[in-house]
């Protein structure tokens, strides 16, 4: 192999993490604006959602490099797969989390993109 | 039944779950009768209407290069049960319907198949949320040439 692929393949890693981070980012920023709002009237709204959403450093899974946002907040949960309120039997359910993903999976392919390859060319010249 | 219209499809969908036989002779209709509702359950659940499903389809989308005649979308069915003794009885359901998901293909109007159908149990939750309801939830991701369809609602 070349010495030029070399030091592509060498530096491919590096720029992969850095897009996903930059793509993370973007999708914690979006969500965090849903969890904002709140749930059904946002009158209860405290800001501890949105404050407890999490992007972990990118990691390897299964040969693939991976990053991951989430909460540790167990309501964010409850809120996004459905639950029924204890007592009164109500189904409530707000999706901020799929909601926001569908919204800005554009906006993360072009800060991965944009992230890639500035890591790419910070490595490549 | 026809993939004409998103509500056509969803009833397409309901009746491959409900009326699939596995192959212990077990449907979801025998555990669930008719209570496989789309997108949310009706208010004020009462006891009697344990165990029930939730059916959705979610990010619908024409992917690049279908030429805008096929659509994909994420398959969502919820079950729920309760008591807290009732979680093996509602991962069977669960079970039970990915079974009748995977080994689908409609072509009667249109054309209809899923794949990577699985199931996962979610942990038992706290209060404000009932803490005897116990939840399994079913993801495929499901794909359609429909026959006159569009779009996909939720």
């Amino acid at each position: 192999m070349s010495a030029e692929f070399e030091r592509f393949k060498a530096a491919h890693p590096k720029a992969v993490q850095a897009g996903l981070g930059a793509a993370a980012q973007v999708y914690a920023k979006e969500v965090k604006e849903y969890l904002k709002r709140g749930y059904s009237t946002g009158d209860y709204a405290t800001g501890k959602a949105a404050e407890s959403v999490v992007v972990s450093e990118p990691f390897q899974e299964g040969g693939e490099w991976c990053v991951r946002v989430g909460s540790n907040d167990r309501v964010t949960l409850y809120w996004e797969m459905g639950f029924v309120h204890v007592g009164s039997g109500r189904f409530d359910r707000v999706e901020h989390w799929q909601f926001a993903l569908d919204e800005s999976g554009p906006a993360m392919q072009t800060a991965f993109a944009n992230a890639y390859d500035a890591a790419m060319q910070a490595e490549l010249g | 039944m026809s993939t004409v219209s998103t509500d056509a499809l969803y009833q397409l969908i309901v009746t491959r779950l409900l009326t699939y036989t596995d192959p212990d002779g077990h449907t979801l209709a025998q555990n669930i009768a008719g209570r496989l509702w789309r997108l949310a359950p009706p208010d004020n659940l009462k006891a009697t209407d344990y165990p029930f499903g939730i059916i959705a389809l979610k990010s619908p989308q024409m992917p690049d290069g279908s030429g805008q005649i096929k659509i994909t979308a994420t398959l969502e069915v919820m079950f729920f049960g309760r008591p807290v003794g009732s979680h093996t009885a509602i991962e069977a359901l669960g079970d039970r319907a990915v079974a009748a998901l995977i080994t689908w293909r409609d072509a009667t109007s249109g054309l209809v198949w899923i794949q990577d159908a699985v199931t996962q149990s979610l942990p038992t939750y706290a209060a404000p949320a009932d803490p005897d309801v116990q939840q399994v939830r079913v993801t495929a991701a499901l794909s359609c040439y429909p026959t006159l369809l569009t779009r996909l609602s939720s």
